[in-house]
């Protein structure tokens, strides 16, 4: 019953994310209705959090987080059936192909097996791991079981493993979710991280399927399938998965923007870029890079002065983050108890950087938790080959940038890290990875060939040996 | 690349995935344990000190902590580490801190510990048992 309570009480904010982005962006093409509805999740959720924290901070009472859910909701609702005739919602006829049906036919064999083994492992991880309950979980206990006092939470007080200041997405909702169902429903925390995890595949999937083709997209899910990790990391609650939803986003808008020239999909991709500021302390890292790589696509395509719908997006969750990290939170502890000569000696230390560049370079072969790695899928990428038109180089490149930008951040805070390096990345490292591994599968996946080009192809070939 | 290569690509990507997500099923059966689903560690934590802070009055926000670390010349840094914090996260939303400063201490230590620890502190203060090792200490 706790399952079912803990998925129900975030319906309404994913079904309106869903339905408001769907104003927003028109068309019932099966694959923008799956990307919308992927896509919804997140925001919703991420806008859940937002107005909650925002009525929390005046009236220090957590009601607020029904309310705001059924007021999206409603909204959603209302402009759904306004724009009824003009926007409908039911899904335009779609024939699948032969290829299709034959790696839908995989892909649902594949995932029936992994969510399987997902619910074994999830129900033996009732509180999460330790990052979840000792970060998000506790947080959302000082919020729920205190209100008035939820600043108490913030206090510079508390032992820096429970890293006071990170932003509070994941643990309003989870706080809120508590204060609606009227107890600590741990599978609440957990069916929070599942959506983001669905989120994810609807993503990346569907934003394949709408530039590419069905089969490329089902295959790009495939390989997602393959690293389990993601199944682990959502069972234990860290907010590694919500982080990577937004990263994923923002990108797979700017490949959307490239082909619709919609400013709306600006503006989404905005908002996202400032939902990743509000869930973890990487987020503000990735609201500098992701910015960037639209900075460098806009600018190429000589439509700099759209920033603006970018900027309009991320205003809101920009100006929430800034007040929270400026006036409520307490400092970080990467930065709080670094001191300048112990800085000055991590950098000219030349063993550090070995031991990091190790480090990354073992994940390059085995992140993953499973038999399939990012080697591997590099190699797939090398053999299939560049696609042929070439219309998807440019955010490519750029959001190709921005994760490497990403990445290099990563490196250089475990050079300026005062934690015990090979702890800091043992603990860590697989989890940075894994925020910017649906985002280089999103870029690999719209890159290459697609398995209809190839099977067509090869029927042709067969074709013409036979006459 | 040709194309009975690339084939065959498409093909091992797709075997490997299957293999993967088989792997982590046979993984997950093997780790079952059905007493896990309603009490992992935390849990038993939790409910260890549930009596400590119900007793606890309401309008304390913040409480010491003293454990292994604070008393033994030679303890085990990642337990008595991963004690504190469990600690903190059952007390939320009052503020656990290391040390004895606080008017209200909880003290994780074995009796014998114990015993020496207290032994070597003011008289007057107020001590409650809750379960084996664990006290909670009040300076009126």
């Amino acid at each position: 019953m706790n399952f079912i309570t803990g998925y129900l009480v975030y319906f309404p904010a994913v079904m309106a994310g869903g339905l408001l982005v769907h104003q927003l962006w028109p068309g019932n093409h099966i694959s923008q209705l799956i990307f919308k509805f992927g896509l919804g999740i997140g925001l919703g959720l991420g806008l859940t959090s937002l107005f909650t924290f925002l009525i929390l901070s005046i009236s220090n009472h957590l009601t607020g987080f029904m309310v705001v859910q059924f007021i999206l909701l409603l909204c959603a609702l209302g402009l759904s059936r306004k724009n009824w005739k003009r926007n409908p919602l039911l899904p335009k006829k779609f024939i699948p192909g032969r290829t299709t049906k034959i790696l839908l036919g995989v892909f649902t064999g594949i995932l029936i097996i992994t969510v399987s083994a997902y619910f074994l492992y999830a129900l033996m991880t009732p509180t999460g791991r330790f990052d979840a309950w000792m970060i998000y979980n506790r947080t959302a206990r000082f919020i729920f079981r205190d209100p008035e006092n939820w600043r108490n939470t913030l206090s510079s007080q508390l032992y820096w493993l429970f890293h006071a200041d990170y932003p509070l997405l994941v643990s309003v909702n989870v706080a809120g979710a508590w204060d609606a169902l009227g107890s600590e429903n741990m599978r609440a925390a957990q069916a929070q991280s599942a959506y983001f995890l669905i989120g994810i595949y609807c993503l990346l999937m569907g934003v394949l399927a709408a530039l590419r083709t069905s089969g490329q997209a089902i295959l790009a899910g495939i390989a997602l399938l393959g690293m389990p990790v993601f199944f682990v990391t959502a069972a234990r609650e860290e907010a590694d998965i919500p982080l990577a939803f937004f990263i994923l986003a923002v990108f797979a808008l700017l490949f959307l923007y490239n082909r619709e020239h919609n400013p709306a999909l600006i503006a989404l991709a905005g908002l996202a870029a400032g939902l990743a500021a509000w869930t973890k302390n990487e987020g503000l890292l990735f609201l500098v890079t992701g910015s960037i790589a639209w900075l460098i696509f806009l600018y190429r395509r000589k439509q700099i002065g759209r920033l603006k719908w970018y900027a309009f997006g991320l205003c809101l969750p920009l100006v929430v983050v800034l007040a929270y990290k400026l006036f409520l939170a307490p400092p970080n502890d990467l930065f709080s108890s670094g001191s300048s000569p112990g800085l000055i000696a991590h950098i000219t230390d030349l063993e550090r950087y070995i031991v990091i560049v190790k480090s990354f370079i073992q994940q390059f072969f085995t992140f993953g938790n499973g038999k399939s790695s990012i080697f591997l899928l590099a190699a797939y990428g090398l053999i299939m080959g560049l696609e042929k038109s070439g219309r998807h180089r440019l955010p490519a490149l750029a959001a190709g940038f921005a994760i490497l930008l990403q990445l290099a951040g990563y490196f250089m805070i475990y050079v300026f890290t005062p934690h015990d390096i090979n702890w800091h990345l043992n603990s860590s490292l697989y989890r940075l990875i894994l925020q910017n591994v649906p985002p280089a599968l999103l870029i690999l996946f719209v890159i290459i060939n697609d398995p209809e080009t190839i099977f067509t192809r090869a029927e042709k070939s067969s074709n013409s040996t036979q006459l | 690349m040709t194309l009975p290569i690339k084939k065959l690509a498409i093909a091992i990507l797709v075997l490997v995935s299957a293999y993967s997500s088989l792997s982590f099923l046979a993984a997950s059966i093997q780790a079952w344990n059905p007493r896990l689903i309603t009490h992992d560690g935390v849990y038993d934590w939790d409910a260890r000190l549930s009596g400590l802070r119900a007793a606890l009055p309401r309008d304390v926000n913040a409480v010491g902590y003293i454990a292994d670390w604070d008393v033994l010349p030679r303890y085990n840094y990642a337990d008595n580490e991963t004690e504190y914090v469990l600690t903190q996260y059952a007390m939320a939303p009052v503020v656990v801190t290391r040390g004895a400063q606080a008017q209200w201490v909880i003290v994780n230590l074995k009796p014998k510990d114990y015993q020496a620890w207290i032994a070597s502190q003011p008289s007057s203060l107020q001590v409650k048992e809750y379960g084996p090792g664990l006290y909670l200490v009040h300076k009126p």
